[in-house]
């Protein structure tokens, strides 16, 4: 059941990203005319991706979870200095000429039924990566290869003919899963998969992905706001805050020792099922919500929310701080002496 | 930042006079196409002043519904019988004029999603000062020192401006503090929060915590807060009870429910949410789904995911008091009375 470690340093990533950026173009303007401004939702993210791992992604919303994984899908376009997948240097290249990588990589969305065309029985939402990867299937190859992957997912043949509106949601999420396995990639990115479930359906489907990701060697990218369950499922974990990272760490010493301020205040956010702990926890609380994307503080993006911030915090972006143990972005971390 | 709230157990201050709301024998039916389907069986629980109420269940179990025949907001295909009892008054299936005496000033509800429950065309200064409007015959001018007082303790920055400006321009958090601000308004003996902090990041949902536990201290408020998140529940209940299919499957002081767990249904549930405190990467997952209104077992709801279930099952289970463990410990189980 415990995931193993396999990241071995120095293996060879599946995925190398430098400084990666995404921007949109926001109407910010009150008149008549319209005026553009870019609101920058990812700001120079780099880390690599090992086989076989899951990288965790946590952060509140609007931190540009989700556009980071659509930018690394190529789904959205992005900037960078350095994106590679499987040394395909993909760097300057335009998203239409992405193609082979997009086999690899896949992609299990948030809404389990809204990300499913409702016009389309299970077999042709299943069956469709396979139409346009690999034309030379006959339908009944097709189908033998959806019956087997509905059965790697759980699910009986029996939902073959069936349409979205007719299955759960646990269920849906499970046909959103199958299509993205059918292909046989090699990682997946899961953006939100559970947050949308019933508490004892997210169980099901945090187990039904560990157990592909065993079986099938699978590298997962799993996007989540509930820290306990990017706890359960990853390797290592990331904290984003407002387009930027703020540590990045394996598991247990980033969930026991956080080295960041906001790390640690997420942390003590999540109220423990614990009742006799939680009457007597005295909150230090996070003042206020997070400041617009478009206006963002300058300085160490957090600060104007941090205990620890000082004048340096509000001048100065920390950097990046990357060693064996920690990495983290942080001019006043938390360090354990 | 620096903002720590101390809670200190609350049972102690807990009133030990007559309860102050009481539901007895609740039941929901719903006539639809396909018949007649029932939401909540049998349905009783009491809350004294200043007590919280946790709820917990998962969609389906019948929670919400619960708290909308209380509060006589159920769709026009709903039937509710049974009895509210208010300070001692039924309060249920009262005519609309009648109602709206106790609902809004006495008890006050707070609903899931803070971005669809105010009105996108009005200014919060309207949908604020209506409260007091209506329910107290107040003034313009005092409702909206009342309101502008309420937003202050809420802790929103810049009240007036907050007053002169329309739901869209506020985050989730913000919706959802105005929100409660305007159930506090009349300053209310009974606050329902249903999930009311579901949309919310983990940083504003322990604002938002903070902030109901300091006005439970400072009004005497009685709270029942229904939420799927065992997390919450912890914080801030005394008493708890966990719902599954319509029915009660468990009811108990919250420290009985977290640590002499006796139905199989609540010890699946604290065995298949991802907890941060769990060292170990342990996870049960329950399997099947939620039973369907549709298709309910005729016995215990629980029985076709449960591992314990045998014949007995095929029948429902009453409730019953746990005969060695702590008083107003109640369960349904057939089995074991043993802690599960």
């Amino acid at each position: 059941m415990t995931p193993t470690a396999p990241t071995t340093p120095r293996q060879q990533p599946l995925l190398q990203v430098l400084d990666l950026r995404v921007r949109y173009p926001v109407n910010d303007s009150l008149g008549f005319w319209p005026k553009t401004r870019q609101l920058e939702a990812v700001k120079g993210i780099g880390f690599n991706l090992y086989a076989g791992e899951t990288l965790g992604v946590v952060g509140e919303s609007g931190c540009g979870k989700s556009s980071l994984a659509k930018a690394l899908m190529g789904l959205i376009p992005s900037q960078s200095s350095l994106l590679k997948w499987f040394d395909q240097d993909l760097t300057n290249i335009p998203l239409q000429r992405w193609g082979a990588v997009r086999r690899d990589v896949q992609m299990v969305f948030q809404d389990p039924l809204s990300s499913l065309d409702p016009r389309l029985n299970v077999l042709k939402i299943i069956s469709e990566p396979l139409r346009t990867h690999e034309p030379g299937l006959s339908a009944e190859q097709r189908k033998a290869a959806v019956i087997e992957t509905l059965i790697k997912v759980g699910l009986e043949e029996s939902v073959l003919y069936r349409y979205p509106h007719e299955l759960s949601g646990g269920q849906c999420q499970r046909i959103g899963i199958a299509r993205a396995i059918i292909l046989r990639p090699k990682v997946i990115l899961c953006d939100e998969p559970v947050s949308a479930l019933d508490v004892s359906i997210q169980a099901q489907i945090i187990q039904l992905l560990r157990q592909l990701q065993r079986e099938m060697n699978l590298t997962l990218v799993f996007i989540s706001h509930d820290l306990a369950v990017v706890k359960h499922i990853s390797h290592r974990v990331m904290v984003m805050y407002l387009g930027t990272m703020m540590e990045l760490g394996h598991k247990d010493r980033l969930f026991k020792e956080p080295a960041h301020p906001y790390t640690q205040a997420l942390l003590d956010a999540v109220p423990k099922a614990d009742p006799r702990k939680e009457r007597h926890k005295s909150y230090s609380l996070l003042s206020g919500d997070i400041p617009s994307p478009l206006d963002p503080p300058a300085g160490c993006v957090f600060h104007t929310r941090c205990n620890r911030a000082d004048a340096q915090c509000a001048l100065q972006e920390p950097s990046f701080k990357a060693s064996e143990s920690s990495s983290y972005a942080c001019w006043h971390p938390l360090l354990s002496t | 930042m620096a903002c720590a709230t101390r809670w200190t157990r609350r049972t102690a201050e807990v009133s030990t006079h007559s309860s102050l709301l009481e539901v007895k024998n609740l039941n929901v039916h719903f006539q639809t196409p396909e018949g007649e389907l029932q939401a909540v069986r049998d349905l009783s629980f009491s809350l004294r002043q200043g007590e919280t109420l946790g709820v917990v269940g998962e969609s389906g179990s019948g929670k919400s519904q619960t708290m909308l025949a209380m509060m006589g907001l159920l769709a026009n295909n709903a039937r509710a019988e049974g009895q509210v009892l208010f300070k001692g008054d039924n309060i249920l299936n009262l005519p609309t004029a009648q109602l709206n005496r106790v609902r809004g000033p006495r008890l006050a509800m707070v609903f899931q999603d803070p971005m669809t429950s105010l009105n996108p065309f009005l200014k919060i200064e309207r949908q604020m000062t209506e409260v007091l409007q209506t329910h107290q015959n107040a003034s313009r001018g005092q409702a909206r020192a009342a309101a502008l007082q309420m937003l202050e303790k809420l802790r929103i920055a810049d009240p007036l401006r907050c007053f002169n400006s329309y739901p869209h321009q506020f985050s989730g958090g913000m919706r959802q503090r105005i929100m409660i601000a305007m159930a506090l308004l009349s300053q209310p003996d009974v606050l329902i929060a249903d999930e009311p902090t579901t949309a919310l990041d983990v940083t504003v949902q322990a604002q938002i915590v903070a902030l109901l536990r300091q006005l439970q201290q400072e009004h005497g408020t009685s709270i029942i807060m229904v939420t799927h998140d065992l997390g919450l529940v912890a914080s801030l209940s005394d008493q708890v009870m966990v719902m599954y299919g319509g029915r009660v499957m468990e009811h108990a002081q919250a420290d009985d429910i977290f640590y002499n767990t006796r139905h199989p249904y609540t010890r699946a549930l604290l065995e298949s949410v991802p907890r941060l405190e769990h060292a170990d990467d342990a996870l049960l997952a329950i399997p099947g789904m939620p039973p369907s209104l549709r298709n309910m077992p005729p016995g215990c709801p629980f029985a076709p995911r449960c591992a314990r279930a045998d014949n007995d099952c095929q029948h429902p289970a009453p409730l019953r008091l746990v005969t060695d463990g702590a008083a107003d410990h109640w369960f349904a189980c057939h089995h074991t009375d043993a802690p599960a």
